[in-house]
């Protein structure tokens, strides 16, 4: 499993509970738990504290993927 | 040098579950204890210092100071230390320091270097009191419990290493003016960042025998401890009880965690880690144990 897949597995499965999300998948609405969660899955799959504002301004999947240094 | 002799925690016997069971599996916490009609952390931090006096034989007058931890004392004026000292007779030095989650190391701290024989340590707060029910993250997070802790000063024992630290700058992120208001994602990433590096300046190279973090969140604790290459074995929690209690929470893991029964009758190499309000941090590591007390008092 590559980092993107790992990142884009634990934004479905852990945060927004649901089998699969495509880069297109919209975050909305995420709470602040889910925020906490997501710097979390970063941090475990790319090794990176990501800022918190810079994570709450993402709108979609590929928005945190960007953050995260993935190119999408 | 100083040694921990033993251990006491008062927690209020109101237990409140935790209704969202999302928030419950992220953070670990199922239930915590809170506050009845009546108790405040004086109250509570009375009762933990006269069982911990009684359990390691100490009487009152024999007490050299008090040092009491707590961001919630019960009034303004005088100091929670003082309350205690005159509700338990001990005619002695008593002070507060204001600290929230690396409270209770710097008081073990400020304790060990005091030039008395004897000190009681009270750490703990009735943080139920600052939460805003309309925050879940933090009125689902905190949890009320005080404990006392007798650290003697006699000499006789290893050493403690400490490390302390404050980097302030992120003080605005987790603040109580009337209420609590947190942002949940910078203080992640404080103690991400923060808290391996404490661990590292702190433990020595062969390591620890187990390593006490402050009860924060559980999501934030597994983390830390992947980072650190640590097992669960090696970092007990007890957070799934308790909630996050604030400078009681590390006393709370030697009162009732999977470590009690070893530091009740045997002796732990034990990593103690602090981190919280203010980007105030504190670790100490020291041999740990036989303790004369380590158990839970509900009130």
């Amino acid at each position: 499993m590559t980092k993107k897949e790992q990142l884009m597995r634990d934004i479905a499965q852990t945060i927004m509970e649901v089998e699969s999300v495509t880069p297109e998948t919209t975050l909305d609405p995420w709470d602040s738990m889910a925020w906490v969660v997501a710097q979390v899955a970063i941090d475990d799959a790319y090794g990176m504290l990501v800022e918190p504002a810079k994570l709450r301004d993402c709108v979609t999947v590929a928005d945190v993927l960007r953050l995260a240094g993935e190119p999408v | 040098m100083s040694a921990i002799l033993g251990v006491v925690a008062a927690v209020p016997a109101n237990r409140v579950p935790t209704e969202d069971e999302k928030f419950a599996l992220a953070t670990g916490i199922k239930e915590r204890r809170i506050k009845s009609e009546g108790q405040d952390t004086g109250v509570l931090g009375t009762i933990a210092a006269g069982r911990v006096l009684g359990a390691v034989g100490w009487a009152p007058e024999t007490v050299g100071a008090i040092v009491c931890v707590t961001q919630t004392p019960p009034v303004r004026m005088p100091a929670t230390a003082c309350i205690i000292a005159g509700n338990l007779g001990i005619p002695a030095p008593a002070f507060d320091i204001n600290l929230a989650c690396s409270g209770y190391v710097y008081g073990l701290w400020v304790a060990s270097h005091l030039p008395f024989q004897r000190v009681l340590l009270v750490a703990g707060d009735c943080v139920s009191e600052m939460v805003n029910p309309a925050d879940p993250g933090s009125a689902n997070l905190f949890g009320d419990a005080v404990t006392a802790t007798a650290v003697d000063n006699s000499g006789h024992y290893p050493s403690i290493t400490f490390a302390l630290g404050t980097d302030g700058k992120g003080w605005q992120h987790l603040v109580a003016d009337y209420l609590i208001r947190m942002d949940g994602s910078e203080v992640f990433n404080f103690a991400a960042k923060c808290v391996p590096d404490l661990v590292h300046r702190v433990v020595p190279p062969e390591g620890a025998d187990t390593y006490l973090f402050h009860q924060a969140n559980g999501m934030m604790l597994r983390h830390i401890g992947r980072k650190l290459g640590l097992t669960e074995v090696k970092m007990p929690m007890n957070i799934q009880r308790y909630g996050n209690t604030s400078s009681a929470s590390i006393p709370l893991l030697l009162c009732d965690s999977a470590i009690t029964e070893s530091v009740k009758h045997g002796t732990l190499s034990v990593g103690m880690f602090g981190f919280g309000a203010g980007w105030s941090l504190a670790g100490a590591y020291m041999k740990l144990g036989p303790l004369k007390v380590a158990e839970v008092v509900e009130v």
